[in-house]
């Protein structure tokens, strides 16, 4: 049994990574304080965008994304339908979720009616606002796009993986006059949503947002492991760079490996 | 319980699959993951029919009503199920004429509409996006303008090679920096995700909200 | 009146842009391409490689693509079939099928010896996304359950008696526009495998793509319709790339000229 050529270096430090983050969890399971997190304006908004709706009675719109589950993005997406569909449920909003997958479809769909059940309003839980629109990239963005225009939702949000799609669901919710909330990890995707959305979640902030929302400390704790993680990939950066400008390759060897 | 099930299964083929990722020299791991792989590909052929069923719920719902806009939903349905049933009954291949002209003629025009649409997005959202409300914005500005000239050919018709190099060196090093940053970040992050998933610390995808 | 400026109907940026794209592609100016060095690189790269070599293609983008992406797979058919290489087709997206034999539906007029299932191979869609490269790095004949795009028994096409896996290619050409793409052949079979990957993409994709070019982890990258259309200079074949060019051309200049006047309403409406 060996560890596969090239695959050393990234099994170790995913190794070492994930113990991280299961031993920040937990400590935070015993108690012991996790620091603050900064402030993610654009999940701060997401209550006034679904309080915005209430307020004008038309509902909110979520799209998880164009990913299937294998993509971690689309888990975070859904993560944040499950807040988002309890605070539509709290204040009787209709929440319309699209689904370009038809594995993410039945899982958004338990996602909201079991939010609507946990908030006790099952009866106000709308199957058909739960849709699969199709599996062709364009055919969704279609879809979506007449969703918008006909149901005039008061609030976009766009969290999860999104690639060509992303500018026409965000100019067309600007059309609609939606607040709009985007985030993804998708570093092409991500100018697109900060020129036309009010907010945008920037890639790891997207993941972020579970704990952020819930501010479960053993969800938090996993997120000061990430800024571990941060600074030890700016150190071998730093690293990196001077020991090849030194031509001096241990470090390009080890990671090779 | 309804929720630790599919949270234990998770773990074990999550587990398992990195496993096998990263471990080589045993057979026995080999020919799971293919059995593995193989389940995946016969659950996501089979989750279409999932889709199926919730497009003919609510569209077969709307026409019963007769709701406003019913026409579209019986368009669609009789598309839906009369490509499906052409593919499978009469086609049985993609190279069959008859598909092939509804592909060339159809989906594909269709596809490439919706996506070429999204020039107008970009010219509108370019517009309303790109002002100098401070420095910031005017930088934003500054190199949208450095890109759009100098990656095509007008841009050092009208100004020179400078234009170009100076858009090469925006895509290789201020963006290169930045798009590495927010992968790592990014890439952190979902490790993380998936982590807190496979455990079942974070299981609000299976409609609850976690320990 | 500046107010005007600052808040144009998008209806009118809709309809000059329609215009101005319009005009380009029916008078073209034909201004000048001057291949870039990463065209060069791809260029030089296929060339490079010894006749009879099998060269993967993967087709994993949609019809939303082919402006962009189509361009350089014919000009990498018009490469490879002049140094007398080998294709074999396949791709992770649904339109993957169709989008090889578009691609390939110039060998007939430009290529009449070349023969299919010998010189070239289109074994389609396969549903499964990464899933199917991991199990075409042990059999493509098996991940393709047996058949190819159209319908044929792949048993039957001696192509893939030479290569049976992806891994026995000597190289990976792309033509991606989203997930999956490149990063699923990195992961599975250009890094662990040392085999050099090709990638054609559209112009958005680009600044993702720069720093795995850098990384090397991609060998060169055809980069968007500027891309498409120096490789199809390159080749010796100016295209519909090549066309598409001074309709790119002309619209950013509009987009542009948007802006200035934007910014102009903006700053003059703000000051009073």
């Amino acid at each position: 049994m060996t560890i596969a050529q090239g695959q050393i270096f990234s099994f170790i430090a995913e190794l070492i990574y994930c113990i991280g983050v299961l031993t920040m969890i937990s400590r935070a399971r015993k108690g012991i304080k996790i620091p603050e997190l900064y402030q993610v304006p654009g999940l701060d908004a997401l209550d006034e965008a679904i309080g915005r709706c209430t307020e004008m009675g038309r509902p909110v719109h979520f799209s998880p994304g164009i990913a299937g589950v294998d993509e971690a993005q689309t888990l975070a997406g859904l993560s944040i339908l499950s807040y988002v569909a309890r605070q539509c449920a709290k204040y009787d909003t209709d929440i319309i979720a699209t689904n370009r997958r038809t594995v993410v479809y039945p899982i958004a769909e338990e996602i909201v009616k079991q939010a609507f059940v946990q908030e006790g309003k099952i009866a106000n839980f709308k199957v058909e606002n739960v849709r699969f629109i199709s599996e062709d990239q364009f055919a969704y963005a279609t879809g979506v796009t007449g969703i918008m225009y006909r149901e005039k939702p008061a609030a976009n949000l766009l969290l999860g993986a999104f690639w060509a799609e992303s500018l026409i669901f965000a100019e067309v919710g600007a059309t609609a006059g939606a607040i709009q909330i985007a985030g993804t990890a998708n570093t092409h995707q991500i100018p697109f949503f900060v020129a036309a959305c009010d907010y945008c979640l920037i890639g790891e902030e997207l993941y972020a947002a579970s704990a952020y929302l819930t501010r479960e400390p053993i969800l938090m704790g996993s997120l000061v492991v990430q800024d571990w993680g941060k600074m030890f990939a700016a150190v071998c950066i730093v690293l990196g760079v001077l020991l090849q400008t030194a031509s001096v390759s241990v470090l390009k060897d080890i990671m090779g490996k | 319980m309804k929720q630790e099930l599919p949270v234990i299964i998770g773990l074990a083929f999550g587990l398992f699959i990195v496993i096998a990722m990263f471990v080589g020299g045993v057979p026995a791991l080999t020919t799971g993951k293919n059995y593995v792989d193989d389940w995946f590909l016969v659950v996501s052929a089979w989750a279409i029919a999932v889709g199926v069923v919730n497009l003919t719920q609510i569209h077969g719902r709307r026409v019963q009503q007769r709701r406003e806009g019913y026409q579209y939903s019986l368009w669609l349905m009789i598309c839906m199920f009369g490509m499906a049933f052409f593919g499978i009954l009469v086609a049985k291949s993609a190279d069959h004429e008859g598909w092939k002209f509804m592909y060339n003629n159809l989906i594909a025009p269709m596809n490439a509409t919706v996506y070429s649409t999204l020039v107008f997005y970009i010219g509108a959202a370019a517009y309303r996006a790109f002002r100098v409300r401070n420095v910031e914005a005017a930088v934003l500005l500054v190199a949208a303008v450095v890109m759009m000239l100098g990656r095509v050919p007008l841009g050092t018709v009208l100004l020179g090679d400078w234009i170009g190099d100076t858009a090469e060196w925006i895509l290789n090093v201020p963006n290169s920096a930045g798009m590495r940053g927010i992968q790592i970040g990014a890439t952190l992050g979902g490790i993380a995700t998936a982590l807190r998933i496979l455990v079942g610390i974070e299981r609000a995808h299976l409609g609850g909200t976690g320990d | 009146m500046w107010q005007k400026l600052a808040n144009i109907d998008r209806r009118i940026i809709y309809a000059l842009m329609i215009l101005v794209i319009a005009l380009s592609l029916i008078k073209p100016v034909g201004l000048a391409i001057v291949p870039t060095a990463e065209t060069q690189r791809v260029y030089d790269f296929i060339d490079a490689l010894p006749s009879g070599s099998i060269v993967y293609l993967g087709f994993d983008f949609s019809a939303g693509g082919i402006p962009e992406l189509m361009p350089a797979a014919h000009s990498l058919v018009r490469q490879g079939f002049r140094k007398d290489l080998r294709f074999i087709c396949a791709g992770m997206w649904v339109m993957a099928g169709d989008m090889a034999d578009t691609a390939f539906s110039i060998v007939e007029e430009e290529f009449p010896d070349k023969e299919y299932g010998v010189d070239w191979i289109n074994v389609g869609y396969k549903p499964g996304g990464e899933v199917l490269l991991q199990k075409m790095l042990s059999s493509i004949y098996e991940a393709a359950v047996g058949r190819d795009h159209y319908g044929n028994d792949l048993k039957t096409l001696p192509l893939l008696n030479e290569a049976p896996t992806i891994k026995d290619t000597d190289a990976l050409f792309i033509f991606v526009t989203g997930t999956p793409g490149e990063r699923q052949y990195i992961a599975h079979v250009s890094s662990p495998h040392n085999i050099p990957l090709c990638v054609s993409t559209i112009s958005v994709s680009v600044p993702e793509l720069m720093p795995l070019i850098q990384a090397r982890q991609v060998h060169a990258g055809v980069l968007g319709m500027k891309g498409a259309a120096e490789y199809e200079v390159l080749v010796g074949n100016p295209g519909s790339a090549t066309a598409g060019m001074d309709a790119q051309s002309f619209s950013h200049a509009l987009i542009i000229v948007f802006i200035i006047l934007g910014n102009l309403g903006y700053l003059l409406t703000r000051e009073k």
